[in-house]
């Protein structure tokens, strides 16, 4: 577990799994931000320094893997984990090529979230 | 147009018509022949005739010089001597009619009819009265010389004629013997008419009035004949011969007078008109008689040549049967030397012959084409039967034979509802096709063979081209076929139960992330990271700490609460997931799986598989796993691999259900075999197990023992399908009854290495 405090956002459509990302590592002292839409998302990282994402798939706009092509294109290197309640999900090889996204998908409901939190700590280390 | 010959042999052809051939010209120049020289004979014989006449009437007239000489020589001799000197007259007389032996008497009598001198000398007859004889009477009025009618003298039986003269006033008369005149010595000594072709010809003379001076006959001399009433005009006569036709005692004659006018004569020659034809009759008789040999002998001549040509045409025929025997190489050996006399016959032999090589090729192609045509048939899968219009069968392939047990020289010809029983309700098909000249077909026609379902189609083309009418059937087994629609179909209602499922997946999978996730906050919040600085916080503004706050839970029963709603949750989760997993369609292709995972994945989804309507719950059961982890992953499609393990699985569970097994148990075992070629998985129950028979055909399509509605009797062969097809595995299955049942699937390493 990483002391230095990071700065993630959460984007996802649903509020109640939003909120509960949002809590969750508020709770284990990240400085959390969060978006219901991809476009509002993609405003907030190029307003704030974003070290890390959770990124829904299924998303009432451009959809999660686009937002990740978009995002990297703002900031370069945010640790993107990808987090999805559809079993149909398969990462596409231009995304699964990058190395600021993990290779595993989280799907939801997600039960072990200090997983989650170590996936994405361990790729922010690995970056920075 | 066929003129319809009477059959009839070459001999007898050859022999009548050579006979008629012979025996016509020699019949017609015979008639020909018979008529001419019946007519030329005809003339011959009356030419022969004439010349014969007229030699006796010359004859006759000739000799009859000698007494007329006599006489004058008598009348000169009287007229020269002195009157009635009849001394001299006596002496004259008497030496003549010594001198002359056809002399029979001389007479003298003078103008008043008194005998004056006879020779020879008799007493009496001088100074007899002769007056009132005709030959004085005539004599005494004319100097003429007077033939007197012939007569037999008294006491003597000599015809006699008279002939009389006057001279001056005597009257001479001289008797002549008929007899002693050569020429009847000569008619009446020999046959005058010998030489001549007729025998039995008759020559009369008769006298002026009549009387028969000769005749063959001697008791007809001087009796009457009224045969020959002919008496020709004296004046207008000119020597010529006449020809009468007259018939005495019914007899037919030819008769020819001759007249001799010193002396009114006749002389006849009457010829039988038979006897006439007798050289005619001969000549017929010669003609049919050369014409019944000539007929023999070419007789013998045609039945010769026939059998020539009988001989030749045997040969043909035993060739020609030779090769209707289909024995085509006919060698002219010595027994059999195909060499006849006659060109023609040799000429036929030697094209039979280049017939039959030629037949013979024909022969092999055809027996080529046709083992080529039947090959094809045979080679078939499907069962191929052609049918004449009257349904009986012609032809009939391997497969029609393997399926039906009896070979096409058994059904040849037979009816094909006899030998093809199963065909029986759909005969009429058949017969409308052949009626309409229309394919007709019956498609997946179900039918029961030995307690097996079985799906076929049936086709039927009808012979419509040339004149082989009929029709062919094929029946094909499309059970497998239905079978793999089944399953296709039944994939398909996954597929969409899977599409529905993963929608629905994800409208759980966010709410329960919600529910969860947030439950995990709560834990972190209210149990497990109390010690967090927000919590502390909070603790602290609400007036108390997190230590009190951690006893009210724990006494409260709130870990246990939230560990609950996480495990239902999770739960829910694993739930949706393996639903999905089984149905979902991005998994239809292979991928490498590990064994392992996919047994436990598959059980997780067999507890899942709760049905009230099913009644088994599959919670009741004990799961017995012997998973050997070294077992290599497979390259399998990993949704069809747990549709089978599931269905056996669910079988397991009902069989043992519907048998009340009180302590049910389910072995999994997962090996690798001996040689590391195949992975083993292998379901053992306790259940009830089942017989042979049963356990046999369970993996035939549609074979089921559960009660109607509660199996589609596919599942296991839809199994046996997919890991016999799809993965070329094997699935087999031991079962004792009372005892238990295990299947044992086998699927091969192999692809994996392939895949890799």
């Amino acid at each position: 577990m990483g002391n230095k405090c990071r700065k993630l956002i959460v984007v996802d459509d649903e509020a109640f799994v939003r909120d509960s990302f949002v809590d969750y590592f508020e709770d284990c002292m990240w400085q959390v931000e969060f978006a219901e839409k991809e476009e509002d998302a993609l405003d907030i990282i190029r307003s704030k320094d974003i070290d890390c994402a959770i990124v829904d798939i299924r998303m009432g706009g451009m959809g999660g893997d686009q937002f990740i092509r978009e995002a990297d294109k703002i900031k370069q290197n945010i640790a993107f984990v990808i987090c999805t309640g559809s079993p149909e999900y398969e990462m596409p090889d231009d995304i699964s090529a990058m190395k600021n996204v993990s290779n595993e998908v989280f799907s939801k409901p997600v039960s072990d979230l200090e997983k989650l939190e170590n996936t994405l700590n361990d790729i922010a280390n690995r970056l920075s | 147009m066929k003129t319809i010959f009477k059959e009839t042999s070459i001999k007898k052809y050859l022999g009548f018509s050579l006979m008629a051939l012979v025996t016509l010209p020699i019949i017609i120049i015979g008639i020909i022949g018979i008529t001419i020289s019946s007519s030329a004979l005809e003339k011959q014989i009356i030419n022969f005739d004439h010349t014969h006449m007229h030699h006796i009437e010359g004859l006759v007239k000739q000799q009859l010089k000698s007494p007329l000489s006599d006489l004058l020589i008598i009348s000169n001799a009287i007229s020269g001597s002195e009157e009635d000197d009849l001394d001299s007259i006596q002496k004259v007389i008497s030496a003549i009619q010594v001198q002359q032996k056809h002399l029979f008497r001389v007479q003298v009598s003078d103008s008043r009819g008194r005998v004056v001198a006879v020779a020879p000398f008799e007493k009496n007859i001088i100074g007899l009265d002769v007056s009132g004889h005709d030959y004085f009477v005539k004599s005494l009025r004319s100097n003429e010389v007077f033939w007197g009618a012939s007569f037999l003298p008294e006491g003597a039986n000599i015809p006699l004629a008279s002939i009389t003269k006057r001279q001056d006033n005597y009257i001479v008369t001289v008797f002549l013997s008929l007899k002693e005149l050569p020429v009847f010595k000569s008619l009446a000594s020999r046959n005058y008419l010998e030489g001549s072709l007729v025998s039995t010809r008759r020559l009369t003379i008769t006298d002026q009035e009549g009387t028969f001076i000769y005749h063959p006959d001697a008791k007809k001399i001087l009796t009457r004949s009224y045969d020959v009433n002919y008496v020709p005009d004296l004046k207008s006569y000119n020597g010529k011969i006449s020809v009468k036709n007259k018939i005495i005692d019914g007899v037919e004659y030819i008769v020819n007078i001759a007249f001799i006018p010193e002396t009114n004569w006749k002389i006849a020659l009457y010829t039988p008109l038979s006897e006439l034809r007798i050289p005619i009759t001969k000549l017929m008789f010669l003609i049919i008689v050369i014409t019944i040999i000539v007929s023999i002998i070419a007789l013998i001549i045609s039945i010769h040549i026939s059998n020539r040509f009988n001989d030749a045409l045997n040969k043909l025929i035993i060739i020609s049967d030779a090769i209707g025997k289909g024995e085509y190489e006919i060698a002219p050996d010595e027994k059999n030397p195909s060499q006849t006399k006659f060109l023609e016959f040799n000429q036929l032999a030697s094209s039979f012959r280049y017939m039959s090589t030629k037949v013979k090729d024909r022969e092999y192609k055809i027996t080529q084409v046709q083992s080529y045509l039947s090959n094809i048939m045979d080679s078939m899968p499907s069962i191929i039967i052609s049918v004449d219009p009257n349904l009986l069968v012609t032809q009939w392939n391997n497969a029609a034979e393997a399926a039906s047990k009896v070979t096409l020289q058994e059904v040849y010809g037979k009816r094909l509802v006899d030998v093809f029983p199963q065909i029986k309700s759909d005969i009429y098909l058949i017969k409308e096709s052949i009626e309409n000249r229309k394919a007709g077909y019956l498609r997946k026609k179900f039918l029961i063979e030995s307690k097996n379902l079985k799906y076929q189609d049936i086709f039927i083309y009808p012979l419509i081209v040339g004149d082989l009418h009929g029709a062919v059937i094929r029946i094909d087994n499309v059970t497998e076929k239905v079978l793999m629609e089944e399953m296709m179909v039944q994939n398909e209602k996954m597929l969409s139960i899977g599409g529905l499922a993963a929608g629905m997946a994800h409208e759980i999978n966010n709410p329960l992330a919600g529910m969860m996730q947030t439950a995990n906050v709560m834990s972190n919040r209210l149990v497990d990271k109390l010690d967090l600085p927000a919590n502390k916080r909070a603790a602290e503004e609400a007036g108390t700490t997190t230590e009190a706050i951690y006893k009210y839970m724990q006494s409260r029963d709130i870990p246990r609460m939230l560990h609950t709603i996480k495990k239902s949750g999770k739960h829910a989760a694993e739930v949706v997931s393996n639903m999905l997993n089984f149905a979902r369609k991005t998994d239809h292709s292979k991928s490498i799986v590990s064994v392992q995972d996919l047994i436990e994945k598959t059980l997780e989804l067999a507890v899942t598989d709760y049905d009230m309507k099913k009644e088994y719950d599959f919670k009741q059961i004990k799961i017995e796993k012997e998973l050997n982890s070294s077992a290599p992953s497979l390259l399998c499609e990993q949704t069809k691999i747990q549709q089978v393990l599931l269905n056996l699985l669910r079988n397991s569970a009902q069989a043992m259900q519907e048998a009340c097994i009180k302590d049910p148990v389910i072995y999994i075992r997962l090996k690798t075999s001996d040689d590391g070629e195949f992975i083993i998985i292998e379901i053992e129950d306790n259940g009830p197990g089942m017989d042979e028979e049963i356990s046999k055909r369970i993996f035939e399509p549609f074979f089921t023992t559960k009660g109607v509605g509660k199996g589609t009797g596919l599942g296991l062969s839809v199994s046996y399908f997919i890991i016999k097809e799809n993965h070329g595995g094997e699935i087999s299955v031991t079962s004792e009854k009372g005892i238990g049942t295990k299947f044992i699937v086998s699927l091969p390493v192999k692809g994996i290495k392939d895949g890799q």
